[in-house]
């Protein structure tokens, strides 16, 4: 049997009737379009959102300060917390199995001369750890080092915007003025990439626009403003990956206890989340592929009925193959490979289709969908699959035929 | 219309798919030494929701290779259902077939199928061509269904196309052509394959009586190069023309097959 001519046949009678080919493919066309589409949609927020995490370090352990309400603050004062400090740190630090690192960070608020007033650049108070902990590379100078943190030195390092914005202050041994007080600029960071995130668990800082001075050195709090806990931030950087999950769970009873009970901070695992949003993602998908798999049965039985017509209107035919020498399997091979065809072509159509959407989309929205091997194909599969089951039965019904009778029918 | 559950159909198509037919070869000759049409006891019988029809009830039939026969009789006496049986469409449901020595009645559709592909032509009163396909390609299309190569094809297509005198009629389509030029195209079809046998149902009823003539004129002639025949009819002008003819009532031979003089 040569099934290449079969194959042929079976599409020559598809395009004898291209309109009625045409429209039930359509099904199949648009259930693989919009798997593509969405999935592509779906993949491309994934990635940003993994991207995102990953901007926190992927080995690091956050312990941010919560912000309080004043009754919470009252609650806090009463157990004898004073929010994170630099003694939170060095506990955890000496506390916490296979930590690699432990850096504070407090933001400070602070007034940038020659910084526009709506685009404020950031202040951060650090210690020397910080930048290991987050793998902040130096494009010139150096960074803050442990004596400047102990004496209070008041130098500071630029972030590669901040630099660029502060002009003739914002150079290697240039003098920036945060409060009405100089700082030396002492080193300056190479440009970082930023994502911008999308809810506060997950957002990174810009250090593009960061000014790092050492902790201790910053500003003090102007008269008046409210009293704030020494640090806003500890960082965690764990040796290996796989301790994150137990270090948060060792900080986080530490600081129960340092704090009295009260829970006035929150640890962040951005490993933890990644996997919470690559779950999510997970059933997501499967979401899809349900809605999908049924607007392919649709589409399928679309086909199934197309076909059953066709076998009802072609007995004839059927009979004349028959006479010349088909065999029942050579007439199923007829009808299953129209369906075949018909959803592989609705499939393929489907795809660049789908891909053609994807494309419009990320201009328009400025979304960046992507395209995957896998959705393109496992839809593919699914369209050959819903080809095969449609066409069975209506090829298996051209095949049971009775030759002689189908020669007579009119 | 006769329609078995697809269900069975899948499973009689597995089986045959399955079992190791023994396939016959596409020989171009016959076997010597034996009849072409060895047919004892022939009978078939339908079964309808009124009962069973008997369409043929005993029928032996001998053929030897070249002959040209008709057969005759009023419509219902069992004349196409013959055919069917000696086409290999169907097999009897008693009684014996044996087509050049081999045993029709006892084959699976495969087997079937192999021998109407290679060795059995087929020619209707209402030429049932393909009207999407030209008439090389109508007449090209039992190749489908048999192992050849494609320039062996194309020759014996273009030889039984012009043997019908229709080399100029190639890739017309049936729409564009005569009554007479489509049977002609049927024919060709029938013929290209260089069958053992031809089957003709009423070849000449949808024609005028020219194209009959015209029609009738080229069996002749076919038979002449000593390609077998036989014509279903219930016209006596197209009976004369066989060399030999069988009456049909009821399913049975009337009296002894007349013998041509």
């Amino acid at each position: 049997m040569n099934w290449v001519k079969l194959l042929i046949t079976s599409g020559q009678a598809l395009m004898q009737h291209k309109l009625r080919t045409g429209l039930s493919m359509l099904g199949i066309v648009f259930a693989v379009m919009a798997v593509i589409a969405m999935l592509a949609m779906a993949e491309g927020a994934k990635r940003e959102t993994l991207e995102q995490i990953g901007q926190l370090g992927t080995q690091n352990v956050i312990v941010r300060q919560a912000a309080l309400t004043q009754g919470q603050e009252a609650a806090a004062r009463e157990r004898l917390s004073r929010g994170l400090r630099q003694d939170d740190a060095a506990l955890l630090e000496r506390l916490v199995p296979g930590v690699a690192a432990v850096a504070g960070l407090k933001q400070v608020r602070a007034a940038v001369a020659a910084a526009s007033k709506d685009d404020p650049l950031e202040v951060l108070a650090v210690t020397a750890a910080y930048p290991r902990a987050l793998s902040l590379d130096l494009a010139q100078g150096r960074f803050i080092a442990p004596l400047d943190v102990l004496n209070k030195n008041q130098v500071c390092v630029l972030g590669w915007e901040s630099s660029r914005l502060l002009g003739a202050q914002g150079v290697l041994g240039g003098m920036v003025s945060l409060e009405d007080r100089p700082f030396l600029v002492v080193g300056i960071l190479r440009e970082r990439r930023w994502v911008k995130g999308k809810s506060a668990a997950i957002a990174a800082r810009n250090y593009n626009r960061a000014i790092f001075v050492p902790l201790g050195a910053q500003p003090a709090p102007r008269l008046g403003d409210k009293r704030e806990p020494e640090l806003s931030e500890i960082l965690l950087r764990m040796a290996q990956a796989e301790q994150v999950s137990p270090a948060a769970a060792v900080a986080r009873q530490v600081l129960m206890q340092s704090h009295g009970g009260f829970e006035d901070f929150q640890v962040v695992v951005p490993q933890e989340l990644i996997n919470q949003a690559q779950r999510t993602q997970r059933v997501f998908n499967v979401v899809l592929f349900g809605i999908a798999g049924i607007s392919l049965l649709v589409g399928g039985i679309g086909i199934m009925n197309m076909m059953l017509a066709s076998v009802s209107e072609r007995t004839r035919e059927i009979g004349i193959r028959r006479a010349i020498g088909a065999s029942a399997a050579h007439i199923a091979a007829h009808f299953l490979g129209e369906a075949v065809l018909l959803t592989l072509g609705g499939g393929l159509m489907g795809i660049v289709l789908g891909m053609l959407g994807v494309l419009v989309i990320n201009m328009a929205a400025g979304w960046k969908s992507v395209v995957t091997f896998w959705p393109v194909a496992l839809s593919l599969g699914m369209a050959v699959g819903v080809g095969i089951l449609s066409g069975l039965y209506p090829a298996l019904r051209a095949a049971s035929l009775d030759p002689a009778a189908a020669l007579r029918h009119e | 219309m006769a329609q078995r559950a697809p269900l069975a159909a899948l499973r009689e198509l597995c089986q045959d798919l399955l079992r190791p037919a023994a396939l016959p070869q596409a020989a171009a000759e016959p076997p010597a030494g034996q009849p072409l049409v060895l047919a004892q006891g022939l009978c078939k019988f339908y079964p309808t929701q009124y009962g069973q029809v008997e369409a043929l009830r005993g029928l032996d039939l001998t053929m030897a290779g070249g002959e040209y026969l008709a057969i005759m009789g009023a419509s219902g006496s069992g004349k196409s259902t013959l055919l069917t049986l000696l086409g290999c469409l169907d097999r009897p449901s008693r009684g014996s077939y044996h087509l050049a020595g081999q045993d029709v009645s006892q084959m699976g559709d495969r087997e079937l199928s192999r021998l109407r592909a290679n060795h059995i032509g087929f020619i209707f009163q209402t030429f049932n061509l393909l009207p999407q396909l030209t008439v090389a390609e109508n007449v090209a299309l039992p190749f489908l269904y048999r192992q050849q190569s494609p320039e062996l094809v194309k020759n014996q297509v273009e030889q039984a196309i012009i043997r019908v005198g229709l080399g100029h009629r190639q890739d017309h389509r049936p729409a564009q052509l005569s009554g007479g030029e489509m049977q002609r195209v049927a024919i060709a079809r029938a013929l290209a394959i260089k069958p053992w046998l031809i089957l003709a149902d009423e070849p000449t009823g949808n024609l005028d009586s020219q194209n009959s003539q015209a029609i009738l004129a080229l069996f002749q002639e076919l038979n002449s190069q000593g390609v077998t025949l036989v014509v279903v009819t219930h016209d006596p002008q197209v009976a004369a023309r066989a060399g030999r003819t069988i009456h049909l009532l009821d399913g049975r031979p009337l009296g002894a097959p007349e013998q041509a003089p």
